[in-house]
């Protein structure tokens, strides 16, 4: 087969696709990539063919379009609001949430340019299967127009699916006259460009795929009566170099810190800062990884028990771990019960973090501290439980077999070969 | 014309999407910033009073976004409206009518798109010279002189309706256009055709601020240039071939107006701007009028006892519940207003239902009162509600007068249904209502 995989300019979402990519790869398909130019050599150092489509999207890379960029909000405000909230918002809720993605958000992160450019590559290169990134809706349409096979690849909790599935029940509430539907624009426009007629019965299936790759065990997965393929989580961290003391046994136990740059930023309140938390652990006999460069933490803040490290690898540096310390971010979480490590997660606000927390604390797999609770006493009693407790690591050692005996993507290309002849809309090139 | 306002006739589909979504979506963006003129935009029934009252707060015109200016005071209402350097133009070289709105774009969006700027964006003079060219059939006199043959269409209107019907389908819209059919002098074998193009082209106001959605968009432009063929083609026919009724304007004004080169294309210009903006706004504000009276019973008994009353009761909601609430216009130089200085280019968007309730131009202006003696409003002051203006009062005040008169017992079957995405109108689609014996 010849597969396409798309992904818009992002190294995690890029991450998420590799090791799938590589199993289609060294069973024998075809298998190329393509994004926007900017993640272009990123996409090269993993060894698979990069195809550059659209222009870059990255702020102030070379060719960003720019400009009128400030339109481009935080991408997944709203989706990271508990469940239960987003629905007391209602239908002004939804109906807002994809008149912004379908007008602003995901038109954006893949524009008209990309689309273009990935229709016309697929055209040419006449791939049986697409696979797209959850948020990379150039996908479909590329694979719409070259008559291929289409899957959605899911990071994180499906909350895409999840949305959509609220905004039919409630836009099928109102009267005929209010049933406002941005899809309907959106992808009869995206198609009419290909010379294809949109059918509403067709949106489900533009927004989720044929069916979907889903990397996440059963536990933290949003039930779904979606076609999916599970193929479990098996870390890419990039183009890496290790440090000998990553593999040396630590004489304490090592705790991980973990957090996107945006910490600072977005964890709420005044009180909650880094060094809040390194000092309220500063006695403690451990050994704190912090991946932290001083443009996040005042190296005179540091306590003598943590060790900024800037980057490294959580693949490499989970299993001599007994605590994860993160903000729930899927990459991180998933290196975590990849390595049979418990996580303390202090949430962040951009996607599935604040549920995750809460999943992870009752299936036994960590604790969640939010922003909002987080003090540094609060954190310190919940980083010594997860130390002294010895069922958080037990449950997350069960969890780490679960996905060690679950599918990997090597073990569902047989599945997805099934499912390309099953759903390729031309015949197979031979 | 502005930048980015587009006509939707020289954009496919795919470039007409893409225009009308971001429109949407930035405006949305704008309003989760909390820009109260982009809540306004969103065209959904929050309380828009509540965010008239935060623009009010600040005097004369406030920066909504970068060139873009707003207002919710009634002497900056008045001024701005009647300004003659506020049109409907923007200064500089023309849009070229098919520049998409992109989230690479580098000015804000003022005017989505155009639906026939000819007709319905014209210059403070254009409008003076087709109301002078038209006044002897849609000035205020003439239309006067037609109350009683107005109260007889209405009559057979009101007395056919028994049980449930829908007030906008079933009596204001085909009334109105019925009615407008007449004052046009619009031939009958026209009339059926054009009425039903009518009824879609309600979003005729709307679109210039508040994107329409693609399918929306279509059927307006179809159905607006199927009723503007039809004007064209009855008066291409002349007054003898076409049969129009002497009185008419289609009778009427080219024979009052023979000297003047611009006279056929005003008369086409002045009877689709009746026929078309004239509809909506008269059947929106007896639906209007007829809806703040049931929920005011006091009010709505005065009127029952008093048939006379029906125009003040036309003339309260025309301030209270406006069938026009917003009214954009761009200034066409350099100018001050208000105490503000304004660039030429920029926009500037009138609250026409807040400056109705601005406590400075009336007591208790949340009031509904068929016995103001205050009553300011500046809903007809805009253009091109204005042109329409006599006509518009007049059929309401009739169709209102006769539905009091001839339906002893009216009660609601449920809140009337408004259009979605009509910020500018909010435009009833449907107003279920129980004729009872």
């Amino acid at each position: 087969m010849r597969v396409l995989f798309t992904v818009f300019a992002s190294r995690t979402h890029m991450y998420n696709m590799v090791q799938l990519a590589w199993a289609l790869r060294s069973s024998g398909h075809e298998v190329c990539v393509a994004g926007q130019p900017d993640l272009v050599d990123m996409i090269a150092t993993t060894g698979l063919s990069a195809v550059p489509v659209g222009k870059a999207l990255t702020p102030g890379s070379d060719g960003w379009r720019g400009r009128g960029m400030q339109n481009l909000d935080v991408l997944s405000r709203g989706l990271a609001a508990p469940h239960e909230e987003q629905r007391d918002g209602g239908w002004e809720y939804v109906l807002g949430e994809w008149t912004m993605a379908c007008g602003v958000r995901y038109e954006s992160l893949g524009d008209q340019h990309m689309v273009d450019d990935l229709v016309k590559f697929a055209r040419t290169w006449e791939p049986d299967l697409v696979v797209w990134d959850a948020m990379t809706f150039a996908g479909p349409v590329a694979a719409i127009a070259c008559g291929a096979a289409h899957a959605r690849m899911n990071f994180g909790r499906d909350y895409i699916y999840r949305l959509y599935q609220d905004y039919v029940a409630l836009r099928d509430k109102q009267p005929p006259e209010q049933r406002d539907d941005p899809l309907e624009d959106w992808f009869t426009g995206r198609l009419a460009r290909i010379g294809h007629e949109y059918d509403p019965s067709m949106a489900k299936e533009m927004l989720t795929g044929q069916w979907t790759i889903d990397p996440l065990p059963e536990w933290l997965r949003v039930p779904t009566d979606l076609p999916s393929v599970h193929a479990s989580y098996v870390p890419y961290n990039g183009r890496i170099t290790i440090s000998d003391w990553v593999y040396r046994k630590p004489e304490v136990p090592r705790v991980c810190l973990s957090f996107g740059v945006s910490l600072r930023e977005h964890v709420g309140g005044a009180i909650v800062s880094i060094e809040d938390m390194l000092g309220a652990v500063a006695d403690l006999d451990i050994e704190v990884i912090a991946t932290l460069d001083a443009s996040q933490v005042d190296p005179a803040a540091v306590p003598d028990n943590v060790t900024l490290v800037g980057f490294v690898s959580l693949n490499e540096l989970m299993p001599s771990c007994s605590v994860a310390v993160h903000q729930g971010g899927y990459g991180t979480y998933s290196n975590a019960l990849v390595h049979g490590v418990p996580s303390l997660i202090i949430p962040h606000p951009f996607w599935d973090e604040a549920e995750c927390g809460v999943l992870f604390e009752e299936r036994g797999a960590g604790l969640c501290l939010t922003p909002e609770e987080f003090t540094p006493e609060a954190f310190r009693e919940k980083l010594v439980r997860l130390l002294e407790e010895p069922h958080f690591r037990r449950t997350a050692l069960e969890l780490r077999q679960e996905i060690h005996d679950a599918p990997k993507p090597l073990d569902v290309v047989p599945r997805l070969e099934q499912l390309t002849a099953q759903h390729r809309g031309r015949d197979t090139q031979g | 014309m502005t930048r980015y306002q587009i006509d939707p006739r020289l954009c496919s589909d795919s470039d007409l999407a893409r225009h009308l979504l971001t429109a949407r979506g930035v405006q949305w963006m704008h309003g989760e910033r909390g820009v109260p003129l982009a809540l306004l935009l969103r065209g959904l029934e929050s309380d828009r009073h509540a965010l008239y009252e935060e623009i009010r707060r600040r005097p004369g015109l406030s920066s909504s976004h970068v060139g873009v200016w707003v207002t919710a005071g009634h002497p900056a209402a008045a001024a701005a409206l009647s300004d003659p350097r506020l049109g409907a133009r923007a200064p500089g070289p023309k849009p070229r009518r098919n520049q998409v709105f992109t989230n690479d774009a580098d000015t804000t969006l003022k005017h989505v798109m155009t639906v026939d700027d000819g007709t319905l964006e014209l210059e403070h003079d254009a409008y003076e010279r087709l109301a002078r060219h038209t006044g002897p059939v849609l000035g205020a006199a003439a239309v006067e002189a037609r109350t009683r043959s107005f109260g007889d269409l209405f009559e057979r209107r009101a007395d056919g309706l028994t049980g449930r019907f829908d007030l906008m389908d079933d009596y204001a819209r085909p009334g109105v256009t019925a009615a407008l059919a007449d004052v046009i002098g619009l031939p009958a074998g026209a009339r059926e055709r054009v009425e039903a193009l009518i009824a879609d082209t309600g979003p005729v106001l709307d679109s210039l601020l508040c994107p329409p959605t693609l399918r929306t968009s279509r059927r307006l432009v179809g159905a607006y240039d199927g009723v503007k063929t039809a004007l064209a083609g009855v008066l291409g026919a002349g007054p003898a071939t076409s049969g129009a009724p002497a009185g008419s304007l289609l009778a009427e004004v080219p024979r009052l107006a023979a000297d003047d080169p611009q006279a056929e294309a005003d008369v086409l210009t002045a009877g689709l701007l009746t026929l078309v903006v004239g509809t909506h706004l008269a059947s929106n504000l007896v639906c209007g009028t007829v809806h703040a009276l049931l929920r005011h019973p006091g009010q709505l008994a005065l009127v029952r006892d008093d048939g006379s009353l029906a125009g003040a009761a036309v003339e309260e909601t025309l301030r209270y519940a406006p069938p026009v609430r917003l009214v954009s216009r761009v200034a066409r130089e350099d100018l001050q207003l208000a105490g503000t200085e304004i660039a030429a280019g920029d926009q500037v968007v009138v609250l026409v239902e807040a400056a109705n309730c601005d406590p400075a131009a009336n007591a208790d202006p949340r009031v509904f009162s068929v016995e103001r003696t205050d009553g300011a409003h500046v809903t007809l002051d805009g253009l091109p509600g204005r042109f329409v203006a006599p006509v518009v009062r007049a059929l309401a005040t009739e169709a209102v007068r006769v539905l009091m008169s001839r339906v002893p017992k009216l009660e609601p079957e449920g809140e009337p249904v408004r259009h979605m995405r009509s910020p500018v109108t909010g435009a009833i689609a449907r107003y279920p209502l129980n004729a009872a014996v």
